[in-house]
């Protein structure tokens, strides 16, 4: 099957829409990459990052029959993995424990990977410091583009608390990364 | 926000304007102007700075996809294994039977497959959707919308997906197409993968 390896993005939903298993296969090994590597972000742990990615494809799946815009896939897929990730560190937030968390975050770091430049090491060696509700505000806002509307909505807070959110997570990015990159 | 907030609090830069007002202005697309905020250095280091953490993080994704292990095949096998095959069947459609008391039947799920099956074997055909009518006499409706390879004839590759999702329909599926309409949505480039045989 090797034809629908090269297959545009619409044409494939569209058939995993129809219950094509081998297109929804395609899909999934196409986008898999970029989808851990938003989850690890919101979440700072590769396998509850893993996690997420398969409960949102899982949904995805039942959902793709009505995707409107099969060409928009990828963030279709994106929206989902947040979602589901929004709604794990909400559970998470009250079940584990801190020491737990801490050494998941250091496993889930992309920032030991030697491909990434100096800059992005520092952003990702700052963001394992942010709290989660700084952290997946500011990634929903600057990696999904979403809206303060759609922020506050998925968060369950007001838009006022997510204008605040984003602002202090700047602060605390901007500072620490200065504060690195000035020996 | 409005400039009536400058001189109220020193702000970034003794603007006026907080971080906080910055913040939601980047994200406004420094739309509508505030001439205390544009015309003030500080200011407009910060927002760049805002800006450039903002592209970084979209880089930051993009080269972590680029560069993580890839997930191991069981995973994404485990995963096909997991997802609800049956949201997709459909309607039952039922053979005509020549044996008294026995039915056998067909989903439109697995109709539908046999549809797209037959439209991809025609060469630089791949099929997207497929759409069924099925009446009350077994005879059916059938759309199907193609891509087709750039620069295949587009009527002759449309008959020929026509002739070979009848020719299916008939020897492997319950129904007997009375209509079978062909859109072609989309041309895609060939693949050197794609022409072998």
């Amino acid at each position: 099957m090797g034809a629908l390896d090269d297959a545009a993005d619409a044409l494939l939903a569209q058939r995993a829409a129809d219950g094509d298993e081998v297109a929804f296969a395609v899909i999934v090994r196409r986008h898999v990459p970029y989808l851990r590597a938003f989850a690890t972000q919101l979440m700072r742990s590769s396998s509850d990052a893993d996690d997420v990615v398969q409960e949102a494809l899982i949904t995805a799946w039942d959902h793709l029959p009505g995707l409107r815009e099969p060409s928009t896939l990828r963030s279709w897929l994106s929206t989902i993995v947040a979602r589901k990730a929004t709604d794990r560190l909400r559970s998470r937030r009250d079940t584990t424990d801190i020491d737990e968390l801490e050494l998941a975050s250091e496993a889930g770091d992309p920032a030991e990977r030697a491909e990434l430049s100096a800059q992005m090491l520092s952003l990702s060696r700052a963001l394992a410091l942010l709290p989660d509700e700084l952290r997946v505000a500011w990634t929903l806002r600057e990696v999904s583009g979403a809206s303060y509307e759609d922020i506050a909505a998925r968060l369950d807070v007001p838009v006022s608390t997510v204008r605040g959110r984003l602002a202090r997570a700047r602060a605390q990015l901007l500072e620490l990364m200065t504060e690195w990159s000035t020996p | 926000m409005t400039d009536e907030k400058a001189g109220t609090a020193p702000g970034v830069g003794g603007s006026g304007y907080s971080l906080d007002d910055l913040s939601a202005y980047s994200d406004r697309g420094r739309r509508p102007s505030i001439a205390a905020i544009d015309s003030n250095p500080e200011c407009q280091a910060v927002l760049d700075s805002i800006e450039r953490l903002g592209r970084l993080s979209r880089e930051l994704v993009d080269e972590s996809a680029a560069t993580l292990p890839r997930p191991d095949e069981s995973w994404i096998q485990a995963l096909l294994e997991s997802i609800a095959r049956e949201v997709r069947a459909g309607a039952d459609i039922p053979f005509p039977s020549g044996v008294e008391g026995t039915t056998v039947t067909m989903t439109e799920g697995a109709i539908r497959e046999v549809v797209r099956t037959a439209g991809d074997t025609v060469p630089g055909v791949l099929v997207s959707r497929v759409h069924l009518e099925v009446a009350e006499d077994g005879t059916a409706r059938v759309a199907l919308s193609v891509s087709v390879a750039y620069a295949r004839p587009l009527p002759a590759v449309a008959a020929q997906v026509r002739e070979a999702v009848q020719e299916a329909l008939a020897r492997q599926s319950p129904i007997a197409a009375r209509e079978i309409d062909v859109t072609v949505d989309d041309i895609h480039l060939p693949t050197a993968r794609m022409e072998r045989p």
